[in-house]
């Protein structure tokens, strides 16, 4: 079965995944914050129970308390689980769909984390999903709720639907001409963060951006989506202007700069993962202006690349520079040279 | 920004270079940059693009009319003694680590997470979807409240056949059977 990154998305010039993640806990039950290892291990079986129930779904459960470090690593460094998870010292884990589109991270803050991520923008399926998955979780689990509050998180500012929708964007033009500023700053007057995926500031490694709402109580589940994604419009629209002119007033730049970081790509032996992350960067700023760019390509590169992922390909991959020496041939092969 | 060799003119020249993984960035001006005989194609063509942004946020903001953001606050003072007899958090745990430890935390200890909640997110409620589970429980406790209701008055009527059915019903659901909604 393919994976929920090689399909193709919409507006994929400027939107590489969208994501949709539900924090919810089981009525009297300690959240993980408080429990035993006794009650973190009963809940991940109640968790395998739960799905088995429901029947037509399949789930693989990954046990990351019994997992080494590498294989953690690199179910974070592909978005299908949190840094916390992967680093917690319970019984936790995750039960992963097969196309690793949909995951349910027990025990991490909260005892379940639903999430759905896809590729391209997809926010209304992805909830869609994530509130089937929901209900039939928690038919057998019962969900904690109550009528002023919602969904009862172990941290405040997720009360509510305990929801969290978000955008990963790449904006190279937005970037490079200063104006992620003012998106940053845009974003946070309407309750919404804007950050780096790679690295801190408004110069991210990559232009890569997540875009998500802060807090979820007092709107419903299609107020946080619909804003999220009037927002994402608007900003698609300033990329791609960006990116129109700079194709229309110095084509010679732009060709020269997606063509040579390609170039580079194709034929780099040694190759990290940030020179690696900004090439592909560079490629990809020429979307939908610079004929024959194939974003699945590189979207599918930027979830493989990883130094977890790379030193699960290859034994020589246990050193940083062997390492770079397998990055560089995934990058190759996957590009085609 | 002015140029970093000469100090003087604006720079409107920007190089980027990673070799071997190091990043290194100059911005020059052009008579600086030509001195040092870097090729055209390093002209960044983004400089002067920034007054786009300010359409551009104009824009965006039309969208949300009236909309600021809520920003988190500190949390509220503490009373001592009580512990959560779920997970057995006290609210100095609660203040400490800025978590519930469970779901019954929130009415245990309202007087702490209240008003914390409120500088968090404003004056607000739940609006969104209700859980089937908690769904059920909500129309019974509707339901229960109505034929109290209707119990009084039946009563007051002294309409007692009435009354006697609305008694065994009241009973039967209270005892855990399911509302007719
Ligand atoms: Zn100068
Ligand atoms: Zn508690």
């Amino acid at each position: 079965m393919s994976k929920w990154f090689e399909k193709k998305g919409t507006d994929d010039d400027v939107v590489v995944s969208s994501r949709v993640r539900l924090a919810r806990n089981v009525k009297g039950v300690p959240f993980p914050g408080r429990m035993d290892e006794k009650q973190a291990s009963g809940m991940l079986d109640r968790v395998q129970e739960a799905l088995k129930a429901s029947g037509t779904l399949r789930f693989t459960r990954y046990d990351f308390h019994k997992m080494d470090a590498a294989h953690r690593g690199a179910m974070t460094e592909r978005h299908l689980v949190s840094r916390e998870l992967a680093n917690g010292s319970l019984p936790r884990g995750v039960f992963l769909s097969e196309d690793e589109g949909a995951s349910i991270m027990v025990n991490e803050e909260d005892h379940l984390r639903i999430q759905v991520i896809g590729a391209g923008m997809c926010l209304a399926s992805c909830l869609e999903d994530a509130k089937r998955l929901d209900t039939l979780l928690d038919e057998s689990l019962g969900f904690a709720f109550d009528e002023k509050h919602g969904y009862l998180t172990a941290c405040p500012t997720n009360l509510g639907c305990g929801l969290r929708v978000s955008v990963m964007l790449h904006l190279p033009a937005m970037t490079e001409s200063g104006g992620i500023r003012e998106v940053m700053n845009a974003a946070a007057k309407v309750g919404l963060t804007v950050r780096g995926m790679y690295g801190e500031g408004t110069r991210a490694t990559g232009a890569l951006y997540q875009i998500s709402n802060a807090l979820s109580l007092g709107y419903t589940e299609r107020e946080i989506l619909e804003r999220l994604e009037t927002a994402v419009h608007s900003i698609m629209e300033g990329e791609r202007a960006l990116r129109k002119r700079l194709a229309k007033e110095n084509r010679a730049y732009l060709e020269n700069r997606v063509y040579r970081a390609l170039a580079l790509l194709r034929s780099a032996r040694m190759i990290s993962s940030e020179e690696a992350l900004s090439l592909l960067s560079d490629v990809r700023l020429g979307a939908g202006v610079v004929d024959g760019i194939d974003t699945g390509v590189i979207d599918r590169l930027l979830w493989e690349i990883g130094p977890c992922n790379v030193s699960l390909q290859d034994k020589k991959a246990s050193s940083a520079e062997g390492r770079d020496v397998v990055r560089a041939e995934i990058v190759r092969s996957a590009l085609g040279a | 920004m002015l140029c970093e060799k000469c100090g003087k003119r604006e720079a409107n020249v920007y190089m980027k270079n990673v070799i071997n993984g190091e990043t290194t960035e100059r911005h020059l001006c052009s008579e600086c940059a030509n001195e040092e005989g870097i090729l055209k194609t390093a002209v960044n063509p983004f400089y002067g693009m920034s007054s786009f942004f300010d359409d551009f946020n104009q824009a965006f903001q039309g969208f949300f009319p009236g909309l600021t953001a809520p920003t988190a606050g500190t949390r509220g003072s503490l009373a001592a003694g009580t512990t959560c007899p779920v997970c057995g958090a006290s609210a100095q745990d609660i203040a400490r680590t800025g978590r519930a430890g469970c779901a019954d935390c929130y009415s245990v200890f309202d007087y702490v997470l209240d008003p914390a909640i409120k500088r968090i997110h404003g004056d607000v409620s739940h609006t969104g979807s209700i859980p089937g589970s908690a769904g059920a429980e909500l129309s019974k406790k509707r339901r229960l409240s109505e034929l109290k209701h209707e119990l009084k008055a039946a009563i007051k009527k002294e309409a007692f056949e009435d009354a006697a059915r609305l008694r065994d019903e009241i009973r039967s659901l209270e005892n855990g059977g399911a509302s007719n909604e």
